[in-house]
């Protein structure tokens, strides 16, 4: 089984946000975006669920084919997004629900799981990750860090094949980011796969197995963690160096 | 004077069943109309919306009382079609249920505005984290909407407090209200306390109405509390 990408397009507005980009990876890899911003890295990412539709172009992911040149129907969209996750640069917790409210919402409604299996997976998640205390508290009365393991714990309630990170460490202190980044190696050992958009290179090295430098819509370096050490191209080499 | 006032009150008291059921029931019908609406006009038809803003350009930029006095004296002009339907004429031909239809309508249209606008200013972050964990419009909707309403109680609020003060315009039609007794017994004494003793009582009324929609405000937005 692989995520494959072929020939994608995507324009937002008159601009074209994604130019021609096509990749294929095994799954179980941590795969990190990177690039300036603006280089199209979070239009990427949100195509792998299809909060962003491309104008044309075809993917394979999850045991699903599109083929943008094709309408997408609404059904097979929320049938991708069950096996793929994402967790959001600003974390968006539903704020008037509980930290466990947060979490069994999702499995309740779309995957049709029991209230008290949801709620026992919830607990055991929240454990996991550390923030078990924090079950009944409103996502306000967190710290960054912890709404962040929160939404990593929303997304990881639906048991997907893939879970994709926008941004995941953008508002959070050093400390924090260290800790993130464990979560996501603990992850990376689990077998899922794990797509991260970021542009904290520190960050980066730490959780990578493979690396997709863009510029301007367009890939300009793939590779793997040793591609840090050893740019092949100027662009990726002098993004580094910053 | 002091004895007066006190009979003024207690006569102009006799009102208040009817003020106070067709403020409660075009407050409660009002509000359900505007979930239902704000809900449709999230759905973005182009078509459906244009009806629905329609609906809403009418009843929030004519008088209510324009809006009675279509409703109460409209009808009877078709007599003889609206005869054909027996339980609607009967309906329609009831002041009260008349006043209440009006209130109903003219707050409905208001409290959409209301509702659709906090449902719109929810963060775009919170629906896309719907979207993003497979859920449809309908399921999306039960998280959202609540958040928006409790978002929009204090601004509701004054819309309670509107739909009260408007059932005075219901006096104009048959309708025995605080505001009809107090009319008649004004016919009777001509004396400028009567009013005061009808000010004082519609005070009352809004009065307890805001704190409990203050209470119910703070119980809903208790997850916001630091």
């Amino acid at each position: 089984m692989n995520i494959e990408l072929s020939h994608i397009n995507y324009f937002y507005g008159p601009r074209q946000a994604l130019d021609d980009v096509s990749l294929s990876y095994p799954l179980g890899e941590t795969i990190v975006l990177l690039g300036k911003s603006g280089a199209g890295k979070s239009s990427l990412l949100k195509v792998f669920n299809l909060l962003e539709v491309p104008t044309s172009g075809s993917m394979t992911i999850a045991n699903m084919q599109f083929d943008f040149t094709k309408k997408i129907s609404q059904e097979s969209i929320r049938d991708l997004r069950k096996n793929v996750g994402m967790v959001f640069q600003n974390y968006n917790l539903w704020p008037h629900l509980t930290v466990l409210e947060n979490l069994i919402e999702a499995p309740c409604q779309v995957l049709k799981i029991g209230k008290k299996e949801a709620i026992e997976k919830a607990m055991s998640i929240l454990k996991r990750l550390q923030i078990g205390e924090m079950a009944d508290r409103y996502p306000i009365h967190l710290s960054g860090g912890q709404q962040q393991r929160v939404a990593i714990a929303r997304a990881l309630m639906m048991e997907p094949k893939i879970l994709l990170f926008d941004e995941p460490t953008a508002a959070l202190d050093p400390a924090i980011t260290a800790q993130i980044a464990e979560i996501i190696n603990e992850l990376s050992q689990t077998g899922i796969t794990q797509i991260i958009v970021t542009h904290e290179v520190d960050f980066a090295r730490k959780v990578a197995s493979e690396v997709i430098y863009m510029e301007q819509g367009k890939i300009v370096e793939q590779g793997q963690l040793d591609c840090f050490a050893h740019p092949k191209t100027e662009q990726f080499k002098s993004y580094l160096s910053h | 004077m002091s004895d007066n006032f006190i009979y003024y009150l207690q006569y102009i008291s006799q009102g208040l069943p009817v003020t106070l059921s067709l403020g409660v029931a075009g407050i409660l019908s009002a509000g359900i109309i505007a979930v239902i609406l704000s809900c449709l006009l999230s759905l973005q038809r182009t078509c459906l919306n244009r009806v629905i803003y329609c609906y809403i350009t009418i009843f929030t930029g004519s008088p209510l009382l324009v809006q009675i006095f279509l409703i109460y004296f409209g009808p009877s002009q078709f007599q003889e079609t609206l005869s054909q339907f027996p339980t609607f004429y009967k309906m329609i031909s009831s002041p009260w249920f008349c006043a209440y239809l009006a209130l109903t309508l003219n707050s409905a249209a208001y409290t959409t505005q209301i509702f659709y606008g906090s449902l719109k200013a929810v963060p775009k972050g919170q629906w896309e984290a719907c979207n993003a964990l497979g859920m449809n419009r309908y399921q999306t909707l039960k998280i959202i909407l609540p958040y928006g309403l409790k978002r929009a109680l204090s601004t509701y609020s004054n819309e309670v407090v509107f739909v009260i003060k408007g059932t005075a315009l219901a006096s104009m039609i048959p309708v025995m209200d605080v505001m009809k007794y107090s009319n008649k017994l004004n016919g009777e004494y001509y004396d400028f306390s009567i009013f005061i003793a009808a000010g004082l009582i519609y005070l009352l009324i809004n009065g307890s109405l805001s704190i409990i929609m203050r209470i119910i405000e703070r119980r809903a937005l208790v997850f916001e509390r630091q």
